[in-house]
């Protein structure tokens, strides 16, 4: 075991719709506690591939014109680009702190690449306190995480149209 | 022939060089007196005045004389003088169209109001950059807004809300894409997969498709929808914005609606800067610099659209204006239109038009330089174009002809009321009148300056106050009697003639500037008459290279030149060489040979094309005076031949034919032909000699080489009686011939002449038809027979010879 496996790893956990701004002041806190590297989880959401896997979903475009059907494809790019975006604003927080944290990104129902992703070493989950309904709560749970629980709730998606 | 009788052509001393005479106190009377400027033009004066007063079209004026006449000085004298009487014009401006920016809009104003509306617009703007950004900042206009995009943002919230709220109803979740929207089915809450739905009920399958159907229909509705609330809150914003900005600056515009509300073209365009505002409101909220040049419009191009340009400005004129253009280039004289590098784009606007010097002039009078005006490309059709048009339109060349055809101003004509004046030489005159037949339409009225006038008593008295005056105006060493006497006898020497006074004033100045600086370098207060010499003389050497040149080969022999002695069939001529600011004589030798033959008079000068025209024209009615005069009943059977001995370059003109012809009858005479005499004349067909031009030049160049030989008494020149009134000579020539050193003879007739070269008499037709014993006209005659009759003969024998 190398000598950085046995550092504590401090790790954000989030979603798409999660509060960043407020897990990454936790995040902080700990670090300035405990010397630990930092980390981010980004939780896919799988609601876009299952959306998809319906026959007769469409996609209503916010330009006008014939709705177009919304395929896995689709649903891949919408995941991504959710994960970009998550990953860029807490890529600004760390910026502005100085620091680099690594970026992971995962389906929360894949329990396989989750235990690979946490190994042995020793973990403290800054997650919305929304997650502890999700199903990677309880998988957390039985991996023996530490988890710190931020109270937040789920950012509610506004209308996406700007005014001119 | 007899000295006695060569005697009576003799010219006396005192008509070579005809002496000016002013009274004792002239010099002191003269600086009491002004003098009348402009002298023996009062012809070319009274057809300006005419022109400048008659204000109807056409009525242009070309004053034509010489460079040097003082032709500027007297148009803008007189233009000056009139144009006190004629009222100030208008100014004009060039203003942005809002309409059509392309095409700027022209307005007039009273002489000096231009330049306040100018003014009463940069302050508007200036009060505009505070007051409507501050309209704009303000917590009113703040609060208005606010109000408007939060109705905005309600009306959208409750679209999507109870689009929300619908669906939740039917089980039905809204999700947002990056570009849209996509309607799932949701079981407790959470969206469910194909698996999960496939689970479900068919009828239950059925209604949550028939669920989405519905839903899919009234987002789509919704999406369509939300282009025209962004439309009804951009209209909103805007209706607000334009009621700011008309709060903002209709007090500054009412004022000045009010100001210039007896202009209707003015009050009209002020009613347009004021929509205009009004409809670009917005921009004048984000009125700054943008982060890139291209990304909007700044605040100098903003307010810049309400700039005055301000094209002709008679604020500061009390009379008509008289424009003098010197260099009458295409923009100079139309105008143009600038244009400034933006982002490497040559951009422009009306603010960039540029008036011309007529529009400068517009009003008056524009006085322009016709050669400059002509060499310059364009200009002189853009000029009649702009004057049948009666107005000035400002555009490129280019433009004008139709050779470019990217888009660029055109701003609106303004209408022209001007004089043109055009000054030039008059073979420009010429030419114009002969090939423009639009000229003549367009310059009605021609001032002829004269070159010279009347050396009368009271010409000289004026001329003489002139050149005072002159000397007093350049700040000169006053000019004393004797030095304005001297003055005006080379004004006639100028003039070639010495009963005339020339009107070339620049070489009058030239003459008493060079006087001033001898005077000075004597340390004299005054300028005398030794002065006026030492200018002529100076001028003289420092131009007479070329002469010195000519002396000096006849005196080394390489120009062959007998100043002594006596030839048959070899004459003295005289020729003038013109180098453009001077001039000078010098002799040269013509030779003649005759032989028998069948009437030729050969001219080698013009055989070999070295003879002009003129000098063509005077060597055949030699020919014919030669065949009208001897021998008439015979037919002339004479071969002859005369020429320039080495002439190597054109000679031109008929001022050698008394040469010519004396040559002639000297060869077929064989008498020979006094080398110490010179002749110069033209002759007609009846042997009568006539006047040539360089009179003086001719008889000082034969002088000058013979002084350099040494004058011995015998030498001397025959000059058409008709030119001794031009006989203005240098004075060490008077000196001479007063001496006996040298002789001017003046001849009418070419027997005259003959007689005076051979020493023979050459002898008058008696009633008989016969000429006396050994006179010239009798050896003449009898060698021109005896070829008539060698001819005769000759034919006789070859007619025998053919026969046999």
């Amino acid at each position: 075991m190398t000598k950085s496996e046995m550092r504590l790893r401090v790790i954000i956990a989030v979603t798409e719709t999660t509060p960043v701004a407020r897990l990454w002041e936790t995040a902080l806190r700990l670090l300035r506690e405990t010397p630990a590297d930092l980390a981010a989880l980004y939780l896919q959401d799988d609601r876009w591939y299952r959306v998809a896997s319906l026959p007769f979903t469409r996609e209503i475009l916010r330009r006008g014109g014939i709705p177009v059907d919304f395929t896995q494809q689709r649903a891949e790019q919408v995941s991504r680009e959710r994960a970009a975006r998550v990953r860029e604003a807490i890529g600004k927080l760390a910026a502005e702190s100085k620091l680099e944290p690594v970026f992971e990104s995962l389906s929360e129902t894949d329990a396989a690449r989750l235990r690979k992703f946490i190994g042995s070493r020793e973990n403290i989950f800054v997650a919305p306190s929304f997650i502890s309904t999700r199903p990677i709560f309880s998988m957390l749970s039985e991996m023996n995480c530490r988890i710190e629980l931020v109270e937040a709730e789920e950012e509610q998606e506004r209308p996406a149209y700007t005014l001119p | 022939m007899a000295a006695d009788a060569i005697q009576q052509y003799h010219v006396q001393p005192d008509a070579l060089r005809k002496l000016c005479s002013l009274p004792a106190d002239f010099a002191k009377r003269s600086a009491e007196n002004t003098a009348e400027s402009h002298i023996g033009q009062q012809r070319a004066i009274d057809a300006i005045r005419f022109g400048i007063e008659m204000q109807r079209d056409g009525y242009n004026i070309y004053v034509l004389g010489p460079i040097g006449s003082n032709r500027h000085d007297l148009v803008k004298s007189l233009v000056a003088e009139h144009a006190k009487t004629r009222g100030v014009p208008p100014d004009w401006c060039y203003v942005n169209n809002f309409s059509n920016p392309e095409r700027p809009q022209s307005l007039r104003f009273p002489a000096g109001q231009g330049r306040e509306f100018r003014d009463d617009m940069r302050n508007l703007i200036g009060e505009m950059q505070l007051a409507i950004p501050a309209a704009f900042e303000g917590d009113d206009y703040r609060n208005q807004l606010r109000a408007i995009e939060e109705d905005t943002k309600k009306q959208v919230e409750e679209q999507w809300a109870s689009l929300n709220e619908r669906a939740a109803e039917e089980g039905i979740g809204v999700l947002q894409t990056p570009t849209g929207y996509v309607l799932a089915p949701l079981v407790d809450g959470k969206v469910i997969g194909d698996k999960e739905f496939n689970k479900l009920p068919e009828e239950k399958r059925k209604e949550i498709e028939a669920a989405i159907e519905r839903l899919s229909e009234d987002l789509q509705e919704r999406v369509e929808m939300m282009p025209k609330l962004r439309k009804d809150h951009r209209e909103r914003v805007k209706a607000l914005n334009e009621e700011v900005t008309e709060h903002a600056v209709s007090v500054q515009l009412a004022d000045l609606i009010d100001k210039y509300k007896s202009m209707p073209r003015v009050a009209a365009y002020l009613d347009d800067v004021q929509d205009d505002i009004i409809r670009n409101a917005h921009d004048f909220q984000e009125a700054e610099t943008p982060a890139l040049p291209f990304l909007g419009r700044d605040s100098e191009h903003l307010y810049g659209q309400y700039e005055v340009n301000l094209v002709v400005d008679n604020a500061s004129a009390d009379r008509a204006p008289a424009v003098y253009e010197a260099n009458p280039n295409y923009p100079n004289i139309i105008g143009r239109i600038e244009h400034r590098a933006e982002m490497g784009t040559l951009m422009t606007d009306f603010r960039l038009v540029r008036s011309g010097a007529l529009l400068q002039a517009n009003g008056g009078y524009l006085i322009l330089d016709t050669r400059r005006m002509l060499s310059r490309p364009f200009v002189w059709e853009a000029l009649k174009q702009s004057l049948f048009a009666k107005q000035v339109s400002i555009e490129t060349p280019g433009e004008s002809w139709g050779f470019v055809s990217t888009t660029t101003l055109k701003p609106e004509p303004i209408p022209l009321d001007v004089t043109i004046i055009l000054i030039g030489e008059r073979w420009l005159y010429y030419l114009l009148s002969h090939y423009d037949i639009e000229f003549s339409s367009l310059f009605k009225v021609a001032a002829d300056l004269d070159d010279d006038l009347e050396r009368s008593d009271d010409n000289v008295e004026q001329y003489a106050r002139l050149v005072v005056r002159k000397a007093q105006a350049r700040e000169l060493l006053p000019l004393n009697t004797a030095a304005v006497q001297r003055v005006i006898e080379e004004r006639a020497r100028y003039a070639e003639d010495s009963e005339r006074l020339s009107m070339h004033m620049s070489s009058l100045d030239d003459l008493i500037e060079q006087a001033d600086y001898w005077a000075r370098q004597r340390n004299s207060a005054e300028i005398d008459a030794g002065d006026i010499a030492k200018a002529v003389s100076e001028r003289r050497r420092r131009l007479g290279r070329m002469q010195s040149r000519v002396i000096d080969a006849i005196k080394r022999e390489t120009l062959l030149i007998d100043t002594s002695g006596e030839c048959v069939g070899q004459v003295n001529g005289l020729s003038v060489t013109d180098l453009g600011d001077f001039r000078y004589g010098h002799p040269v030798r013509i030779t003649a040979t005759t032989r028998i033959g069948t009437g030729d008079v050969v001219d080698i000068e013009r055989e070999v094309e070295l003879g002009g025209a003129i000098h063509s024209k005077g060597m055949m009615i030699l020919s014919s005076a030669l065949s009208a005069r001897y021998a008439p009943d015979l037919p002339l059977s004479l071969r002859g031949s005369v020429v320039f001995e080495q002439s190597y370059g054109g000679v031109e003109g008929d001022s050698a034919s008394v040469a010519e012809l004396s040559a002639l009858l000297s060869s077929l005479s064989r008498l020979p032909i006094r080398q110490c005499i010179a002749v110069t004349g033209s002759i007609n067909q009846l042997g009568r000699v006539q006047a040539i031009g360089g009179v003086n030049e001719k008889v000082e160049g034969f002088y000058d080489v013979c002084r350099e030989r040494g004058l011995d008494g015998s030498h001397g020149v025959i000059i058409p009686q008709d030119n001794v009134k031009h006989l203005m000579l240098r004075e060490d020539i008077v000196d001479a011939v007063r001496r006996d050193a040298f002789h001017i003879f003046a001849v009418r007739h070419i027997d005259e002449a003959i007689s005076i070269l051979t020493g023979v008499d050459a002898g008058e037709r008696a009633e008989d038809g016969s000429f006396p014993e050994d006179s010239v006209n009798a050896l003449v005659e009898r060698q021109l027979v005896e070829y008539a009759t060698a001819r005769k003969s000759f034919a006789r024998e070859a007619v025998q010879d053919d026969e046999v």
